[in-house]
C-alpha cells in the first residue's frame, strides 16, 4: 500500500520521524516541522486534495480541517492525535472517529508498537469501513440568527 | 445586494478553523456581503505559539496579543463599523473579539466541529463577552447556544 503522511499547516515531529524511520512506502508532508531525510517529502502543496488521490491511505494528524476535508472526500484515513498541542482537542476528534469507525485510529505510541505490518490493519479496516455521514447545516436558520431583519 | 444588505465579517483564524469558516462564508454569500479574515492578514495576527503547550513563548504570545488590541481599537471603527462578526477562533482572534465587544458590534462564535465533549478556550471567552454561541455537535447543545448542524 502507498501512504501519504500529512501534518497540516503546523508540525508533528513525532509522526514525521516515525514515518521517516518506518519501512512503509510513504511520502511525507511535513509542514513547518523539520524535513525527513530518508523518505520523499515536501512542506506544502497547492493541490493537496488532488494529490491525496495517488495514495491508498492518508496518515494524518487529527487536525479538524484536514480530517474533515479528507473524510468528506471519501479518503481512507489513519488518524494520529498530536498531543503536544495545548488544548488537546485532537484527542476529542480521535475518540469520535474511533468510536464511529470513520477512520483507523492510533496514538503515536500504538503506531510505534504495532505487532503486525500496517498494511494488515488497513486491509482489516477496509473490510469493515463505515462511510462518512454528513449531518448538513441549516444555513437559513443561521442567517435568521445573525441577520434577523434580512 | 444593496445598501441594506447585511455586512458580515467571518473571522477564520487558522488551520481547521479556516476550512470551516470558508464553507460558512461561501454559504452566507447568497444572503449577505461577506468578508473573510484569515490569520496573517493584519487584523488576525499569526501567533502559532498560542497553540503550544505551556512555556514562556506562549505567555509572550498572549502579551503581544494584548498590545496588538490597542491600535486595533482605534482602527476598528474605520474598517468594521456596522459589521456583524462571526468568529471561529483560535485565540489569535481575541483582539478582534475584544474590539467587537467594546464597540457593541453584533458578534457570534461558531465552535469547531471537532469539539464533542468540551468547549474551547475561545468559546469560553466568547461566552464571557456575551456573544451568541453556535455549536456543531448536538451533544454540546444546551440552552446557552444554538445548533444548526455541521458545516460541510
Amino acid at each position: 500500500m502507498r501512504y501519504l503522511v500529512t501534518v497540516g499547516t503546523g508540525s508533528f515531529e513525532g509522526l514525521t520521524q516515525w514515518a521517516d524511520n518506518s519501512d512503509i512506502d510513504c511520502t511525507i508532508q511535513f509542514g513547518r516541522g523539520s524535513a525527513p531525510t530518508r523518505k520523499k517529502a515536501f512542506a506544502f502543496t497547492e493541490d493537496f486534495e488532488d494529490y491525496c488521490g495517488n495514495f491508498d491511505f492518508i496518515i494524518t494528524h487529527a487536525g479538524a480541517g484536514t480530517v474533515y476535508k479528507l473524510l468528506a472526500a471519501g479518503r481512507n484515513l489513519i488518524v494520529v492525535p498530536n498531543v503536544d498541542r495545548i488544548d488537546l482537542h485532537q484527542l476529542e476528534i480521535f475518540r469520535y472517529l474511533r468510536a464511529n469507525s470513520f477512520a483507523l485510529c492510533f496514538t503515536l505510541q500504538e503506531l510505534s508498537s504495532l505487532t503486525r505490518p500496517l498494511d494488515f490493519y488497513c486491509n482489516d479496516f477496509l473490510s469493515r469501513k463505515i462511510s462518512y455521514f454528513n449531518e448538513g447545516f441549516d444555513v437559513s436558520g443561521f442567517v435568521n440568527l445573525i441577520c434577523p431583519e434580512n | 445586494m444593496n445598501a441594506n444588505t447585511p455586512k458580515v465579517v467571518v473571522c477564520a483564524g487558522s488551520g481547521g478553523h479556516t476550512a470551516q469558516a470558508k464553507i460558512l462564508a461561501d454559504m452566507l454569500s447568497d444572503f449577505c456581503a461577506v468578508e473573510l479574515l484569515t490569520e496573517n492578514q493584519f487584523f488576525v495576527p499569526s501567533v502559532s505559539a498560542i497553540s503550544k503547550r505551556g512555556g514562556a513563548q506562549r505567555a509572550l504570545a498572549f502579551i503581544l496579543l494584548f498590545f496588538f488590541t490597542i491600535p486595533l481599537l482605534a482602527l476598528f471603527p474605520i474598517f468594521f463599523w456596522g459589521r456583524t462578526f462571526v468568529f471561529f477562533g483560535p485565540a489569535s482572534c481575541f483582539p478582534l473579539m475584544f474590539c467587537a465587544y467594546i464597540y457593541r458590534s453584533p458578534a457570534f462564535f461558531c465552535e469547531s466541529w471537532s469539539r464533542f465533549q468540551t468547549h474551547s478556550l475561545t468559546y469560553k471567552v466568547a461566552k464571557l463577552l456575551g456573544f451568541a454561541l453556535i455549536v456543531q455537535n448536538a451533544d454540546l447543545g444546551d440552552r446557552g447556544n444554538f445548533y444548526f448542524g455541521r458545516l460541510g
